[in-house]
């Protein structure tokens, strides 16, 4: 049945009364809309081809916009030749994306995003992007990132958990936050409320 | 000649709707990605709203809840084309919003409309706007700047037990945006044919590091509507608004919110009583005059969280109303102090429970019409509740049990359980049922009134008819059985259905009692007394039928049906014979919508509405279909220049009448306005 015809034939009745009429036109749009829900329902719902650069470009604003609900602990920025220092631990290509983060300014100083070479080198960033692939090292990674008072984010199960500060995951379709608040706190971070409420909050493994 | 354009503009809107999507594919309109230089701009709340994964198909806590909720966003606000905040409302499966003159609506859902719809709840950023005189909302006074409205969420059905007593066939909540949230200046303005001239400002900054703010302001002048041969009536208003709102984060836990609103109004009214049955002088006077109202609130919210990923709230607010016309005069002081605490027992248990004061002082200066006995008198509502949130099967299976108590000044002690249940087997299903059992307490007309409604002659002498109001008065009962399914067959489709079946009794009626003779005012007369009771009762059930359809990123279909059925009857010895017909009589039995919004290249918007609504038997209101089209424009991010046409099927139509009240009702005419947006 084409189209027409089924406009056709769902309108062809007769009516007593105008407001009756309208009604039933009203129904006859819904029905046809209710067709057309059904009949292209299938036609939809493919993932997007742009999938993983959003989620990676997401991670990023969401960082981005995260730092204003943060505050570092006092005199973290003194000797930082007002850069701030984002480092990357392990091969991700969300540096690339991060390194968008350096035509911007992140407390009032310059951004610089860089390579993580050696797990030593944590406590000169003010904060380290871990890859999946290193969460075998969250023991070293925890205490060197206390150490310089860094903060730790990622993207991996179990971060948090492990002493990690504050971890993406995918929920019903979108991008949420998880925050260990007790490592923040051992790590004199300050974080907003407003952020808390929008993040579901952690404890360490060992708590 | 009227029929054949009602019949273009009616298959101008089939085929608009349908043709549509087929032009666009053939012009593969490309949408540009987002990108980190368009999601740096979003809020925080804006990313992570943002759909990543076509996989998932839950539509968060809304797909899951054992309640007929309903979101109006900021986005479907601004498409809506709505300029006060009842028109937003009419997009929501089943509202019953009927416009009574050009500054008044009745509002309702599941029945019983009415000017003051008394089993309706309205909230304002968790402040009630529900006036104790009249049990309803004057909806001329409940405005703010529409851009600075987050969300609205409407529960249709019972919400006592969160949030308190006369909340039995809906809530409304009326939520504004964080003031982080409105960073920057807004400048719009405009107008039209109805909308003569608005004009909007706001303006947001931080105050500090922690602290950030936002004022506003906004006027307008609305003109009159028309009577049924299409000449103006006396409705038009003005009104002048401002207020403000600062968000403080502390950074250790804490937010603290205050916020406050102040305005100032003229609402055109006609009252009119002369008809031939009834005598107007000396008892009654016809009247056109400009209702003066003006008030104030102030808002304080204390918000914590807690490591143990529970949140405390402390809410404080003070609010002032009044309203001066030549039939009553009203001044109502309002404070109010909720608490509130959410916790969690283990994984899969919440328990979320408060505390509630609320004191009204009210003061009347009285007319022959409408008197209060005190005139003045201060009104308290103490109450508590709690709710558990249980989770089963991996939280597949939800059961919700709580139950408000409330002590108050005209019923006393009301307890209002209510069970609710939720199954969610997969991410396309969930199937929830609900049992509550609430109240709605009397209003200070039905406690403690007189209303004098007509006077005729009888054999040369003059009779009265007056309602008077009763201290032995009930809280109407309502026992409400809801089941609900919800189908997302994919992450473009979505369908919501809901049956109830709603038990009333105790229902309000007016019962005639033996009459007595009166010597003031002369000439000497008799009344007959109308004493306010409680003895009605009955059934009302009805289904609510809601689809939408992202036909594609951007063309977006939405369209709802709703059935409703009200059977009532007297109670033995019963004398009031209208009151059966008029709760039958004053809601549409079906309602149909559907709203279609395009976005179109070039930064253009294409937005329709078309919405019936069923005879309204009692008020002799003929059925009709509302059609609304709004054109948006945006030469810049920062711009946005909109059309918009409103009513356009018929010049004119009427929604609602109030003949109780005397208020002579007018039509809504078919309108137009432009407006501009800046934002910066």
């Amino acid at each position: 049945m084409t189209l027409k015809n089924l406009i056709h034939f769902s309108c062809r009745f007769r009516y007593k009364t105008p407001s009756v009429s309208i009604f039933r036109s009203s129904l006859c749009l819904f029905s046809i809309l209710l067709f057309l829900t059904f009949s292209f329902s299938n036609a939809f719902g493919q993932e997007s081809n742009n999938e993983k650069s959003l989620k990676l470009e997401l991670q990023v604003a969401m960082i981005y916009k995260i730092l204003d609900f943060i505050q570092w602990p006092t005199n973290s920025f003194i000797n930082s030749h007002k850069t701030f220092r984002i480092g990357v631990l392990g091969a991700s290509p969300i540096f690339g994306s991060l390194k968008l983060l350096e035509e911007e300014t992140i407390k009032d100083l310059q951004v610089k995003v860089e390579l993580v070479e050696n797990i030593n080198n944590i406590k000169n960033f003010h904060l380290l992007y871990v890859c999946p692939k290193q969460i075998n090292q969250m023991p070293f990674i925890v205490n060197a990132a206390m150490e310089g008072k860094t903060l730790t984010l990622s993207k991996t199960n179990g971060f948090a958990q492990r002493g990690g500060i504050i971890n993406f995951y995918e929920n019903k379709g979108k991008m949420r936050l998880e925050i260990n608040l007790n490592q923040a706190k051992k790590s004199e971070f300050k974080i907003s409320s407003r952020l808390l409420m929008l993040s579901r909050i952690i404890s360490s493994e060992n708590q | 000649m009227f029929q054949t354009t009602k019949k273009f503009l009616i298959s101008l809107v089939l085929v608009s709707l349908l043709i549509q999507p087929y032009q666009i594919h053939a012009k593969e309109i490309k949408l540009p990605s987002k990108g980190f230089h368009k999601l740096k701009k979003m809020t925080l709340e804006e990313l992570m709203d943002i759909k990543i994964s076509s996989v998932s198909k839950k539509e968060g806590i809304l797909f899951n809840a054992a309640a007929a909720v309903s979101v109006i966003t900021e986005e479907d606000i601004r498409r809506s084309g709505a300029t006060t905040i009842p028109e937003i409302l009419r997009t929501v499966p089943g509202m019953e919003v009927a416009q009574i003159d050009a500054n008044k609506w009745a509002i309702s859902t599941r029945g019983f409309n009415e000017i003051f719809s008394k089993k309706l709840l309205v909230l304002v950023d968790g402040r009630s706007v529900y006036n104790p005189a009249f049990a309803g909302v004057f909806w001329d006074v409940q405005d703010t700047l529409l851009e600075d409205i987050d969300r609205i969420e409407v529960i249709r059905g019972p919400g006592n037990t969160l949030w308190g007593a006369n909340a039995s066939n809906g809530v409304i909540n009326i939520i504004t945006k964080n003031a982080i949230k409105t960073q920057g200046a807004l400048l719009s303005g405009g107008g039209g044919t109805q909308e003569e001239g608005f004009s909007n400002f706001r303006y947001g900054d931080k105050l500090n590091e922690k602290a950030h703010y936002r004022v506003y302001g906004k006027v307008f002048k609305r003109d009159d509507f028309v009577d049924a041969q299409g000449n103006d009536t006396k409705d038009d208003w003005k009104a002048i608004r401002g207020g403000f709102r600062i968000d403080w984060d502390n950074y250790d836990s804490n937010i603290f919110t205050i916020q406050g609103d102040i305005y100032s109004g003229k609402s055109g009214v006609e009252i009119k009583r002369d008809d031939n049955k009834i005598m107007v002088s000396p008892f009654f006077e016809n009247s056109v005059e400009d209702a003066s109202v003006s008030g104030a609130n102030i808002l304080a919210r204390w918000n914590r969280v807690n490591e143990d990923q529970s949140d405390t709230q402390l809410q404080f607010y003070y609010d002032r109303f009044k309203r001066m016309e030549s039939t009553l005069t009203q001044t109502f002081d309002t404070v109010d102090l909720d608490f509130q605490h959410r916790f969690n027992l283990g994984n899969d248990k919440e328990i979320i429970w408060g505390l509630g004061q609320r004191v009204v002082a009210d003061n009347f200066r009285n007319s022959f019409t409408l008197s209060f006995n005190p005139a003045s008198e201060v009104n308290f509502n103490t109450s508590g509740f709690i709710q558990s949130d249980i989770g089963f099967l991996d939280n597949q299976l939800t059961l919700v049990v709580g139950s408000k108590f409330s002590y108050n000044s005209f019923t006393e002690f009301e307890i209002q359980p209510n069970i609710r249940l939720s199954w969610t087997p997969n991410d396309t299903n969930t199937i929830w049922t609900a049992l509550s059992h609430v109240v709605r307490t009397p209003d200070r007309v039905e406690d403690s009134s007189r209303v004098n409604i007509s006077a005729f002659r009888v054999d040369g002498t003059p009779n009265m008819v007056a309602f008077f109001g009763s201290d032995n008065v009930d809280a109407e009962n309502l026992t409400a059985l809801e089941l609900g399914y919800r189908f997302r067959p994919n992450d473009r489709l979505y369908f919501d259905i809901t049956g109830f079946l709603n038990f009333y009794d105790h229902l309000i009626t007016a019962e005639t009692q033996t009459a007595f003779f009166e010597t003031t005012p002369p000439p000497s007369h008799f009344v007959i007394p109308q004493v306010i009771d409680n003895k009605l009762s009955g059934e009302t059930f009805g289904i609510e039928f809601l689809s939408q359809w992202n036909v594609t990123d951007w063309w977006k279909l939405k369209g709802w049906v709703s059935w409703l059925e009200i059977q009532l009857r007297n109670d033995l010895g019963s004398t009031d014979i209208s009151a059966e017909g008029v709760a039958e009589g004053q809601s549409p039995q079906y309602q149909f919508f559907v709203q279609s919004r395009l976005n179109l290249p070039y930064g253009l918007e294409l937005d329709k509405t078309l919405r019936f609504v069923n005879k309204l038997k009692t008020l002799d209101i003929p059925s009709y279909t509302r059609f609304d089209i709004r054109i948006g424009y945006h030469p810049r991010e920062d711009v946005e220049i909109s059309f918009v046409g409103q009513n356009l099927l018929d010049p004119h139509h009427p929604e609602f009448t109030s003949p109780n009240t005397g208020i002579l009702s007018s039509e809504v005419p078919r309108s137009f306005y432009g407006k501009l947006t800046w934002k910066y």
